[in-house]
């Protein structure tokens, strides 16, 4: 065993670098079966199969570093044109690179190789003696599965200079060893020599840090206006103006480091290629899937978080989206189905678009399984489009509305909440037949917001400015009760209002003359809130709360701290609307349909 | 006494078991590079590097890149290096020894067989 302690710290490193390493080979796999033979695809995975190999090593996980030997030998052979690249192959390869991520991903998580990968390396050794008993004597590869390993045996040290005639030094060449030297450019210097590494948990510091300094630079402001009032004088107005000059430099940096933290989103695109191509061969499918905007930035909390519900929403496209060629082609379409991921920035958000043009959701078949499911009263009429939003439903499967294609459909609710959990937005356009194109719509950060302060009760809540339609003042007598629940008629829209005061159990303030509704929107849903006083628009950095007491139920997205020190909690605004949605999925109560697909 | 160690790695795995490897050099500086054209960066900005751990296979300059190129300087020929090689590319080793590299370990190593090897060639040379 090795002589040194697998820390964590080191785990962390071999598997970012690792999980880097394997993107590569999917991406090379799929360059290769799609483009056919290409010499740089092949020279370019050299290098980090070879990286893994070695690192494997180091970590101890031999069976791993073993595989992913033969592995190059597959790719050296494939670089000669030794191979002939067909479906079959291709189908071996990239289920070895799916043992191999699984294989990687466990031995990281269990602190040693569970997994050996043992029928994996058989099934490349297979393919290596194929490749040798069809080709001519004289090019065998190298170096095989490790059995010969001179100039060293095992992994003894030696200092000795080998003798000249090695046997070695005649055998093939590796894709990579070019010895030529290039005169490097001065370009490619400064181009590698300008990058650090940095720790995310460094940057997430630097950011709390940033947060800190606008919190007492806002209180700094305030005491300097106060000051202003109370006295004015030349010192008073340079105070000021020093302020303001600290101000617009905090602001600067807190953009620059807002600006570090963000990734672009080809981190989270890049592995579609690898799955679509995967559920569509296991489908009999066809299917051509085209990335847009991959070098579209956003926070990398909201990276690591929507590679999930994107899954599932692809995964939705190609099981019930895209139909067979077959069927396809009846249809008077092409046989190979197409599925639009991309990516751009407008303003302060992302949106991320997933279109394909499949054979659509039907609005009518949605309705029915809405009515049989209690979400929609038999008689309620909604217009298509808040129809359509319905397949965001708990428990509501779209396997059985969106194609004749049997199959589970992917639980779309959970891709809602997750998308609410990171403060976006979803919404579905479809015409039946043609195609489905499902928009999402990201913040760009999750760390600082712009919000609206409002009083309840002698507190300050923060609202979320994004999803503020417009706040306005109204008399008691303003207020309709319609089926026990207060409205407010605001020009032609009835809207429901929920008294925060009463919602968070506060003490209700009495003899207040008027009061404020902040109206939410979400989609074309809407929500007052009921407030006693409007503080103003301020940015607020977002602090976690501690799970224990976050939650939907609270309906609290965190906290900030003001410039007087005083915590304020942000209202987490989904759950305003999750409530009444909530309330009418509990309003089916037959057991016959309680455990839908 | 060891003062400065240069490793040229592409990976940060690597580098940061140097960091825990060569821990036991007390007041020995680590200097890291990720490839042999930083390497060579690194080399013009510190002065007095006793030891170079060079990686052969590497992107923008390969290890044996970055060897031809040292042998042309003067003020670095003599700066000893140990290639850190991986198995199945011992041809490459076998070119970087006959470059003037002093000896090398192959991945995987144990920390004991680097810090024999470096005693070794920093004694020796």
């Amino acid at each position: 065993m090795s002589d040194f302690q697998i820390s964590p710290e080191l785990l962390n490193i071999y598997l970012e670098e690792a999980r880097a390493h394997l993107e590569g080979l999917d991406h090379a796999l799929l360059a290769l079966e799609r483009e056919g033979l290409d010499p740089e695809v092949v020279a370019g995975i050299m290098g980090p199969l070879h990286t893994l190999k070695g690192n494997s090593g180091m970590m101890g996980f031999t069976g791993i570093k073993d595989y992913v030997h033969r592995l190059e030998d597959v790719f050296v052979r494939i670089g000669q044109g030794a191979v002939t690249l067909s479906r079959p192959l291709f189908d071996r390869l990239f289920a070895g690179a799916s043992a191999l991520r699984d294989a990687v991903e466990q031995a990281c998580r269990q602190r040693g190789e569970v997994r050996s990968l043992q029928g994996e390396r058989a099934v490349l050794d297979a393919l290596l003696r194929e490749i040798t008993q069809r080709t001519p004597s004289g090019t065998a590869p190298s170096t095989q599965s490790g059995e010969t390993s001179p100039p060293s045996t095992q992994s003894q040290t030696t200092v000795a200079a080998p003798s000249a005639s090695s046997s070695l030094t005649s055998s093939v060449p590796s894709a990579d060893q070019s010895l030529a030297v290039s005169a490097p450019s001065a370009e490619y210097i400064s181009a590698h020599s300008s990058t650090v590494r940095v720790d995310f948990s460094q940057l997430d510091h630097l950011l709390n840090l940033v947060g800190e300094l606008i919190i007492h630079r806002t209180k700094l402001h305030e005491l300097g206006r106060e000051l202003a009032e109370q006295k004015g004088g030349r010192e008073t107005a340079e105070l000021l103006s020093a302020v303001q000059q600290v101000a617009a430099v905090s602001t600067q940096l807190q953009e620059t480091v807002m600006d570090i933290r963000m990734l672009p989103i080809r981190h989270v695109f890049e592995r579609f290629p690898r799955l679509v191509r995967d559920l569509a061969r296991q489908q009999g499918k066809d299917i051509e899937l085209i990335l847009e905007g991959e070098g579209t930035r956003i926070d990398k909390a909201i990276i690591d978080e929507i590679g999930e519900p994107l899954v599932h929403m692809i995964r939705n496209s190609v099981d019930h989206g895209i139909e067979t060629p077959a069927m396809r082609v009846a249809r008077g379409k092409t046989p190979t189905g197409t599925i639009l991921l991309s990516a751009m920035q407008e303003s302060n958000h992302v949106l991320i678009t997933i279109m394909d043009d499949g054979s659509g959701i039907d609005a009518a078949a949605v309705r029915r399984k809405a009515v049989d499911r209690g979400l929609l009263k038999a008689d309620e009429t909604l217009p298509d489009r808040e129809l359509l939003q319905l397949i965001f439903s708990q428990g509501f499967s779209t396997a059985e509305i969106v194609s004749d294609l049997s199959g589970r459909g992917v639980g779309l609710d959970v891709v809602l909440k997750s998308i609410e959990r990171l403060n976006g937005l979803v919404e579905v356009e479809t015409v039946p037949g043609v195609g489905t194109k499902f928009i999402i719509q990201l913040p760009l950060t999750l760390a600082i917001i712009s919000a609206l302060l409002v009083e309840v009760s002698d507190r300050t809540y923060a609202v979320p400015l994004g999803s503020v339609v417009e706040s306005l003042k109204f008399r008691p007598a303003d207020v309709h009760t319609i089926n026990g629940r207060e409205t407010l008629r605001i020009r032609d829209r009835i809207v429901p209002l929920v008294r925060l005061d009463a919602f968070f159990g506060l003490r209700v303030v009495t003899g207040e003359p008027a009061h404020y509704a902040v109206v939410l929107g979400r989609g074309d849903k809407r929500v007052g809130l009921v407030v006693n006083r409007l503080r103003g628009q301020q940015e607020v950095v977002i602090k976690a709360l501690d799970p224990a007491v976050s939650g939907i139920t609270l309906a609290l997205a965190g906290a900030t701290i003001m410039g007087d020190g005083r915590v304020v909690l942000i209202l987490d605004v989904a759950a305003f609307f999750e409530g009444r949605r909530q309330a009418l999925a509990h309003g089916r109560s037959r057991p016959a349909l309680a455990g839908g697909s | 006494m060891l003062r400065k160690i240069l490793a040229v790695d592409d990976s940060a795995l690597i580098h940061q078991m140097y960091k825990l490897f060569l821990s036991r050099y007390k007041n020995c500086k680590l200097i890291s590079a990720m490839n042999g054209l930083e390497a060579l960066d690194k080399l013009a900005q510190e002065e007095g590097i006793d030891l170079i751990l060079l990686d052969i296979n590497m992107p923008v300059m390969n290890g044996l890149e970055f060897l031809q190129r040292l042998q042309k300087e003067s003020a670095y020929q003599a700066i000893p290096v140990i290639i850190i090689s991986t198995e199945g590319k011992e041809e490459d080793t076998i070119r970087g020894l006959k470059m003037g590299a002093k000896g090398y370990v192959k991945k995987p190593f144990q920390a004991s067989e680097l810090h024999g090897l470096i005693e070794k060639i920093t004694a020796a040379g």
